[in-house]
């Protein structure tokens, strides 16, 4: 096929130019990685699908994180972006549903990768961006590879090109989510998925308001962990 | 809190002063109002006791309080305490209602939804007010320290305000109470490597912050160091501070640094207020005293607003006379952004013009057909040597059946004396069917050549389907007729609301009129001062509030109280006289033009860049048909070849047989 003519595509818009233009203001990207394999069926996930409701309804409600949060949801068993890095404005009902396995390496390659491709994203746009958060959810183990992916997570620690904290639920596999995660894995309380979302809209909305360099601003995490 | 609520405070001079409602909350303490007489004034008490330092700042800040302070910010007026003598436990200042944080006012989104009037005469308008209010500050020799987007406020009227004064840097009596807070986008070079700030800060300082905020207000909430960095790193807004990477500024290419897309720059002020941005934002603007000082941006917007001109296009467009055409036009032609809503109507293009450009676009049709059918040749002539190796195949084919008919009447006749006859048999049977011979190496040769031209063919055909079809074109002029089904049904929604808007209009005149009639104006004796103030603490301060529902939510009113107010309304209502030469008022126009605008934007958008873009991928396809169609053409020709070639050897037995063989596991293969 040397002799063949080279398929072109007609001009594109880089994602979002306008979006950014009509909202200037610096992002605070955060990530959150569900898992919706099986074992989340029934309380766990309603509980969940609230405080991501819950999550979203705090972040409108405050003018300057409105322009500043974007969120990005993915979900794993089988891995599924439910949705892209947005705003506030955009609210998104995830309704998400268990049922499959805990693909959880995949879901972390492909959450650093959505990182990435935002972050290109701002760079293009002139748009100045705080050090994303990667919340991992999980009330399980991994069912695929997760060495890499806990390689990757290593990576983009040392250059601080995320910050990635697991969360997990019930019975959840900590020995394997301290190996993942380079900061303190922390244990959910019951289902208090809630006190969880609520205090990471307050957090969103202090870091939102600081500065969109390197340090992290993280409240105790009281309300919701086992410690 | 209850218990501040319960107990009276005392001013500094022991007055009583009795908090009411709380109308607001912060980190570091509540805001209250204050029950009358004091109007305009309300109360921040702290959350925690507070260090002695703090209490005397805000002495000496009450002290120092003038009218020119109050009449810019919430400066303290007075201190607080719990008990008289005691500690200093929160302070009074004016109240400052219906402001908005100036982020909401640069923000373009938020601006058209909050202050959907607002044009660039507007933002610079508020720009001047804010150099004023860093001006009164700083004539009194107080430094702001935290300047930020969240304690400047702006009214609907371009007024600025700044809020949490009490961060304010004091300086009395040889002593310096200091501003222990920033924010990192508004603090300057010099400090931003601070690991706080207990320190000295200057008017020099504030003076980065005013720059910055008066860049986002003329500039469309743009941050001056947030640009298209071309270095590998990640540029955080306060590492471009630091490095005096001003994206829009004359050094910006030495500093790696551009403009984002879809901003504008320098370009669209006076070279008087772009001179004043590059002094800000330089190296030289650090030393001592080196940006430009609230005057200074005070006198540039004061030429400036001399000098704007409306545009001719659209009269919200306010701009520089000194430039040759609106920038805002240009910008929003270029983005397609919506940069302020319209006073005259919703959208500005011409639907059915747009709609003829779509129709002039000649659909490219359905394919044109190419294939190997279409092309008959003859075979390539065998050479003379395989001709006979064929012929000899097909001797040697007759023998062997030959023999293998003979063999068979000797076994079927029974005839067969010794079994050990069947191997030489066999292998000479074999020998004559299997021999290769030239001819089948030809035969080989002629399949594979087919197998791999049938390979390329394939491949192109795709391609030809692909790119030189009509389905992109079709894909796009269906999206096309979505937008435009889009853009109808929202100018639907509009102008169904203006025809609303005139149904309704004799009712609206009619709640105007009543909202026009105060209950202070209400001559019915036995509603007293006491009570028409009760009435308005409920919400009900003219004749278009008195419904018996409102009325029944207060519990001061019994049945002849009741009866005299909506006697009262009806007296008024008689006498309203409709109007009907009025219309419809501007405002409400305004107000509808303001909803539908932001929605048809985007639609007009899409549907202007779809034209082209539709242009673009019939011209495509029509190229492609073209360019792509010898190439084509050539792989099919090849294939009806390669297969003529190979038809020549399928007449053999043993083709036949192979073909049926094939037929059977590949239908498919020969069916064309």
């Amino acid at each position: 096929m040397s002799d063949n003519t080279h398929i072109t595509l007609p001009d594109q818009q880089p994602l979002g130019a306008v979006t950014f233009a009509e909202n200037p203001e610096p992002r605070c990207p955060c990530l959150l990685l569900l898992d919706t394999s099986g074992s989340m069926a029934g309380q766990p996930i309603a509980e969940l699908n609230e405080g991501i409701r819950e999550f979203y309804n705090e972040l409108q409600n405050d003018s300057l994180a409105i322009k500043r949060v974007e969120v990005a949801l993915l979900s794993f068993g089988p891995v599924r972006t439910i949705s892209e890095f947005n705003t506030a404005e955009s609210f998104f009902d995830p309704q998400l549903v268990a049922d499959g396995d805990t693909p959880m390496g995949e879901a972390i390659l492909k959450g650093i990768e959505m990182i990435k491709t935002r972050k290109e994203q701002y760079r293009a746009n002139g748009i100045s961006f705080y050090r994303p958060w990667i919340f991992l959810i999980t009330d399980g183990a991994p069912t695929d590879e997760w060495q890499h992916a806990a390689a990757m997570v290593r990576e983009g620690e040392s250059a601080k090109s995320f910050a990635f904290f697991a969360i997990g639920v019930q019975k959840a596999d900590m020995k394997i989510l301290t190996q993942i995660s380079v900061r303190q894995p922390v244990k959910l309380q019951g289902l208090k998925f809630r006190e969880f979302f609520q205090w990471l809209s307050n957090s969103m909305k202090s870091a939102s308001r600081s500065n969109p360099g390197d340090r992290i601003m993280l409240a105790p995490p009281l309300g919701w962990s086992e410690i | 809190m209850a218990a501040v609520l319960l107990t009276p405070l005392f001013d500094s001079c022991g007055a009583r002063i009795c908090l009411g409602r709380k109308i607001g909350s912060g980190g570091e303490g509540d805001v209250y109002e204050i029950l009358s007489p004091h109007s305009n004034i309300v109360a921040k008490i702290y959350h925690k006791p507070l260090s002695a330092d703090k209490q005397e700042k805000l002495l000496l800040m009450a002290r120092g309080c003038n009218d020119e302070l109050k009449g810019i910010s919430a400066w303290p007026t007075d201190v607080l305490h719990a008990r008289e003598g005691g500690p200093v436990i929160g302070f009074l200042m004016p109240e400052i209602a219906d402001y908005e944080p100036v982020h909401k006012v640069y923000g373009p989104t938020q601006r058209k939804e909050i202050f959907p009037h607002a044009d660039w005469r507007f933002l610079v308008r508020t720009a001047k007010n804010l150099a004023a209010a860093f001006y009164v500050i700083h004539k009194f020799g107080y430094v702001i320290g935290d300047v930020n987007e969240g304690n400047i406020l702006v009214n609907d009227q371009a007024c600025v305000r700044l809020i949490d004064c009490d961060s304010f840097q004091v300086r009395a009596n040889n002593r310096l109470y200091y501003c222990e807070v920033g924010v990192a986008q508004f603090t300057p070079p010099e400090i931003q490597k601070s690991k706080d700030f207990k320190m000295e800060r200057t008017a020099n300082h504030d003076n980065f912050g005013l720059a910055i905020l008066i860049f986002q207000l003329l500039f469309f909430g743009r941050h001056p160091y947030s640009g298209v960095y071309t270095g590998k790193e990640d540029m955080p807004i306060e590492k471009a501070i630091a490095e005096f990477r001003f994206a829009y500024g004359k050094n910006s290419p030495a500093k790696s640094i551009a403009p984002p897309p879809n901003s504008v720059g320098l370009s669209v002020v006076p070279s008087q207020v772009a001179g004043l941005f590059e002094r800000a934002f330089a190296e030289t603007g650090a030393r001592s005293a080196g940006r430009p000082v609230a005057g200074d941006w005070w006198e540039a917007f004061e030429f400036l607003e001399k000098r704007l001109r409306r545009c001719s296009a659209d009269s919200v467009h306010s701009y520089y006379s000194g430039l040759a055409a609106c920038p805002w036009c240009r910008l929003e032609e270029s983005s397609g952004l919506l940069l302020f809503l319209s006073a005259d109507r919703i959208t500005k293009i011409d639907l059915r013009r747009e709609w003829q450009k779509v129709e002039a676009i000649n659909p490219p049709g359905p394919l044109p057909h190419i294939s190997p059918g279409t092309f008959s040749p003859g075979p390539v002539p065998l050479a003379p040597d395989i001709v006979r190796s064929l012929e000899f195949r097909k001797i040697r084919q007759i023998a062997g059946m030959a023999i293998l008919a003979g063999y068979a009447v000797i076994v079927l006749g029974d005839m067969l004396t010794d079994y050990l006859t069947v191997l030489p048999v066999a292998i000479v049977v074999a020998a004559l069917f299997l021999y290769p011979g030239e001819a089948a190496r030809e035969e080989r040769r002629r399949r594979t050549n087919l197998d791999s031209i049938r390979y390329l063919w394939d491949l192109w055909n795709k391609k030809w389907i692909a790119e030189a079809g009509d389905s992109a074109f079709l894909l796009q002029l269906n999206h096309m007729r979505d937008l435009k089904w889009k853009y109808e049904s929202i100018e639907r929604g509009y102008r169904n609301g203006l025809l609303s808007l005139e149904r309704t209009i004799k009712d609206r005149q009619q709640k105007k009129f009543l909202e026009r009639c105060s209950i202070d104006n209400c001559t019915v004796s036995r509603i007293g001062v006491g009570l028409k103030n009760t009435l308005k603490s409920a919400g009900i301060g003219t004749a278009a509030d008195i419904t018996q529902k409102k009325l029944h939510g207060v519990p001061q009113l019994d049945n002849t109280l009741t009866n005299d107010l909506l006697a009262w309304r009806d007296k008024m209502e008689s006498n309203f006289l409709f109007d009907p030469t009025k219309g419809i008022e501007r405002s409400d126009i305004h107000a509808l033009i303001h909803k539908y605008q932001p929605l048809i934007k985007p639609v007009e958008r899409d549907l202007l860049q779809g034209i082209p873009k539709l242009q673009r991928i019939q011209e495509d396809i029509l190229k492609k048909r073209i360019t792509l169609r010898p190439a084509v053409e050539k792989r099919a020709r090849e294939l009806a070849q390669a297969e003529a070639n190979f038809e020549v050897f399928r007449s053999t037995p043993e083709e036949l047989i192979k073909r049926e063989i094939q037929g059977i596991l590949h239908p498919r293969r020969f069916s064309r």
